[in-house]
């Protein structure tokens, strides 16, 4: 009979890998396409023929892999942050004062997500699609939303860390 | 009182170590609420960054640079350097040196570059004949230096932030890093003479044999660096192509990568690319509230009013970027300075790129001083050494540092004479 702390850990195990392999599919196809595109506008390019798609592409996959790719580096804890005053802390000082900045992250993301939703609906209202491509461009910023909800969880994650839930293995850390 | 407020705030979540992005994004929101906006107005901002073609150079800057340290033609490259400039009078210190702009340039920032040269080289150093406290001051110190070389991401960054062009302060850099690279090679050659430095052997063969073997990996930065140099390609379309041509090399011509290395691999850049980008998106919603509440404007007019030179002024910029670097990595001082202090400095008649270029050079002394100088950190955990005797080793790097930054700040010829001959300005 399992107890209900290793049960947390496990289905946050489980949601961890999961959003791990939605993020890596995702930004290895989005960088993969990004570059092939601009590679085959420019060679065009010199032989006169013009792919203004091309351009459009890359600029919306850029989006998207920003989104994704925040929250990848969620995970990785490579987000940017000023850390003087928390690597002079004692263990516990720094716990809490983690518990306080995870949570807010938390918080935030969410805000994000909802920024992201009320921008999405405000798009798909006024029907705007891109140049060239023609794509609706709510699709492009749903990349917003959708990546916030899941650096909510990453940071959620975190917080759990932080209380003896480790979940999220490190092996990536690089 | 509410901007006070609005500012302590800041302050405390940046202090408290709240991820850059976090604070810069959630400051935004309380803005825009205060000042009645439309919250929408921030993702408007956000996703204005879907119109700039010059932000597509930091994902394929940084996809070149993974490909190439993870696979082999980074140490193609510092052998064939190793072989080629070795022989010469100071010659280790300059293949060091050499070795470290690419690699930093590669990496955009400068911790990458200690230890993928550093391990190679410091050992060399010492085998050489240099005494310890001075390699460990060197490797430490000419890390920083390749921020400023194409195709480095922080000057990317700069431009686009403070919308200045990217060709022209690539252009720009040129002459303070030739200057740097100058009095670090003469420093070396004189601790070299004293510590009685042997010369390597001048052998042909053997640089044949390494151009040979690191051909293809050669070609990649004097392609990028040559093509924006010249003009022919765009930042851009440089970084595209080099990109692709990375691809090919790791993969297909030296298979030192394998097909199932590729989805760790763009994980590792994607989440590189995020933890950027997501703050410059932010920094778009930052700058638009700043700019309508004319807080730039304001700003300026204070400093045109206190200030009777643009000298006096860059001094004062100087003392407080030296200061903001001794506590925020430059990334962080770019997003949170530049809106701020450039449109200051054009108004006392300072040219923006050779602002952009002084702004680097402080940083990267930055780099250097205690107590967030990422340098003496990663050099300490590199090397095993205590933090404090690497900083006792830059030492005389961080004076030569000095120098630089002063000759290059009062005296603008010095970034701009290669960007008015280029016919950029």
């Amino acid at each position: 009979m399992k107890s209900v702390n290793e049960m947390i850990t496990a289905t946050l195990r489980i949601i961890d890998r999961v959003i791990s392999i939605i993020e890596t599919t995702l930004l290895s196809l989005s960088l993969l396409v990004m570059a092939g595109a601009l590679f085959a506008q420019i060679l065009l390019g010199f032989a006169g023929i013009s792919l203004t798609w091309a351009g459009e592409l890359s600029l919306y996959l850029m989006v998207w892999v920003m989104c994704i790719g925040a929250c990848a580096a969620t995970r990785q804890s490579k987000h940017i942050s000023i850390n003087i005053i928390s690597d002079r802390l004692k263990p516990g000082a720094r716990r809490v004062l983690n518990i306080a900045v995870y949570a807010f992250c938390v918080a935030t993301a969410l805000g994000f997500c909802k920024l992201g939703i009320n921008y999405v609906l405000l798009a798909r209202g006024l029907g705007q699609t891109s140049m060239s491509l023609n794509i609706p461009l709510w699709v492009v910023y749903s990349a917003l939303p959708a990546s916030a909800v899941l650096m909510a969880m990453r940071f959620l994650i975190l917080l759990a860390g932080e209380f003896g839930f480790k979940a999220a293995a490190q092996e990536d850390k690089s | 009182m509410i901007s006070a407020l609005i500012v302590i705030a800041f302050v405390v979540m940046l202090l408290c170590g709240v991820p850059l992005f976090a604070v810069i994004g959630s400051v935004t929101a309380l803005c825009l609420a205060v000042g009645d906006y439309q919250q929408t107005i921030m993702a408007q901002q956000m996703f204005s960054m879907a119109d700039r073609t010059s932000l597509l150079a930091i994902p394929l800057f940084i996809v070149t640079s993974t490909l190439m340290a993870k696979g082999s033609s980074a140490r193609r490259l510092v052998d064939f350097i190793h072989a080629l400039v070795g022989w010469l009078p100071g010659g280790l210190s300059i293949a060091t040196l050499t070795a470290c702009l690419i690699f930093a340039a590669l990496a955009g920032l400068s911790p990458a570059a200690i230890i993928a040269v550093g391990t190679m080289m410091y050992p060399t150093l010492i085998t050489g004949g240099y005494d310890e406290r001075f390699s460990l001051g060197f490797v430490t110190s000419a890390g920083s230096l390749g921020i400023l070389v194409p195709p480095s991401i922080v000057v990317v960054i700069f431009g686009v932030v403070g919308e200045v062009n990217i060709e022209a302060l690539f252009i720009a850099g040129v002459t303070p890093i030739v200057l740097i690279a100058m009095m670090f090679v003469t420093y070396s050659f004189i601790v070299g003479r004293k510590n009685k430095v042997k010369r390597m052997r001048f052998r042909p063969a053997r640089i044949l044999r390494k151009l040979y073997s690191g051909f293809w990996a050669i070609m990649l930065p004097v392609g990028v660096g040559g093509g924006i140099y010249s003009g022919l390609v765009t930042v851009t379309q440089a970084a595209a192509l080099g990109a692709v041509y990375a691809f090919i090399i790791e993969f297909v011509f030296y298979r030192s990568l394998k097909p199932r290395d590729l989805p760790g691999l763009m994980r590792n850049s994607g989440s590189m690319i995020g933890m950027l980008l997501i703050i410059i998106a932010v920094t778009f919603g930052f700058n638009w509230y700043l700019t309508v509440e004319s807080v730039p404007d304001i700003l300026t007019e204070w400093i045109v009013a206190h200030f009777d030179s643009p000298i006096a002024f860059l001094l004062a910029v100087n003392i407080l970027l030296l200061f903001l670097g001794c506590i925020m990595d430059i990334l962080s001082a770019i997003f949170i300075t530049v809106p701020l202090m450039l449109p200051a400095a054009v108004a006392m008649g300072i040219d923006p790129i050779h602002f952009g270029i002084v702004f680097i050079i402080n940083f990267e002394i930055g780099y250097l001083t205690p107590p967030v100088g990422i340098n003496l950190f990663t050099s300490g955990a590199v090397f095993k050494k205590p933090v404090i005797e690497v900083a006792r080793s830059v030492i005389p790097f961080l004076g030569l540092l000095l120098i630089a930054l002063a000759l290059v700040t009062y005296y603008p010829p010095i970034s701009l004479w290669l960007v008015k001959l280029t016919g950029n300005m």
